[in-house]
């Protein structure tokens, strides 16, 4: 049974605390510091304390790195959210960037004396409604991941 | 669901099966250097997630002030999945080593 649990093993929890999922930080960082606490009272002066904490932190880093990899799952669904709207920004800046390109192609003075339409004043008012599509976080084009997270908003 | 048992699990749900309920450390010196410490805990986070295992926090009166313990047991499903691998694998053995 686990014993008094000194600063070193409250600061190193602490740090794998910011960097885990808590399904992991429990099952597998606290589990692994409760034998390093055991470990350490057991050992006889400060210099084999030491080392017994050095294996231990490597043994945890070792064990962490691969449950990331056994355990996706537990910490892939907090990541999700965030790799959609990765997803989300990466599309809009893309959609953007073509319709500046475009901008700048149609408002050059060579192609506006072929034109009688200005083809920029069209440019311009797509870019608009985009802009504002975005800002009333309505996607025209209606991803169904984006669609289902609005239903999911609505509840 | 995945019936598949490895010979880590299997040896997990054997010692736990035997003596109902133990942690990780107990488990790596109950297996006699079978089970290593480095990898009962992930091997063990695998189980619960198959449901071949169950976990409760140890109770704070018994931990100190240290990061608390869980104490892992076979479920119903484990036991019923260590049996049926125990006869398949009985099963299906050389005629010599039966």
């Amino acid at each position: 049974v686990s014993g008094h649990c000194d600063r070193t093993i409250e600061s190193v929890r602490r740090v794998f605390a910011r960097v885990c999922p808590a399904a992991i930080l429990e099952r597998i960082v606290d589990q692994s510091l409760a034998d390093l606490v055991d470990d350490r009272a057991r050992a006889a002066d400060v210099m084999r304390r030491t080392l017994v904490t050095i294996g231990g932190v490597a043994r945890l880093c070792g064990a962490v790195a691969l449950s990331m990899v056994v355990l996706r799952e537990q910490w892939w669904s907090a990541l999700r959210p965030v790799a959609v709207d990765l997803k989300q920004c990466a599309e809009w800046l893309l959609l953007m960037t073509l319709v500046a390109m475009l901008r700048d192609g149609f408002t050059s003075s060579g192609y506006q004396k072929l034109h009688v339409f200005w083809p920029s004043n069209i440019v311009w008012g797509v870019e608009g409604f985009l802009c504002g599509s975005a800002c009333s976080r309505r996607w025209p084009f209606r991803s169904s991941s984006f669609a289902g997270r609005r239903r999911f908003h609505r509840r | 669901m995945n019936h598949r048992l490895s010979g880590v699990e299997q040896l997990i749900l054997e010692l736990l099966h035997e003596r109902l309920e133990l942690y990780g450390l107990q488990l790596v010196d109950a297996s006699h250097g079978r089970l290593k410490r480095g990898t009962v805990y992930v091997t063990l986070g695998r189980m619960e997630q198959k449901g071949l295992v169950e976990s409760r926090a140890e109770p704070a009166a018994s931990t100190g002030k240290g990061p608390v313990r869980r104490l892992y047991r076979p479920t119903a499903y484990g036991v019923r999945v260590l049996h049926a691998w125990e006869t398949l694998s009985r099963l299906l053995a050389p005629e010599a080593a039966r």
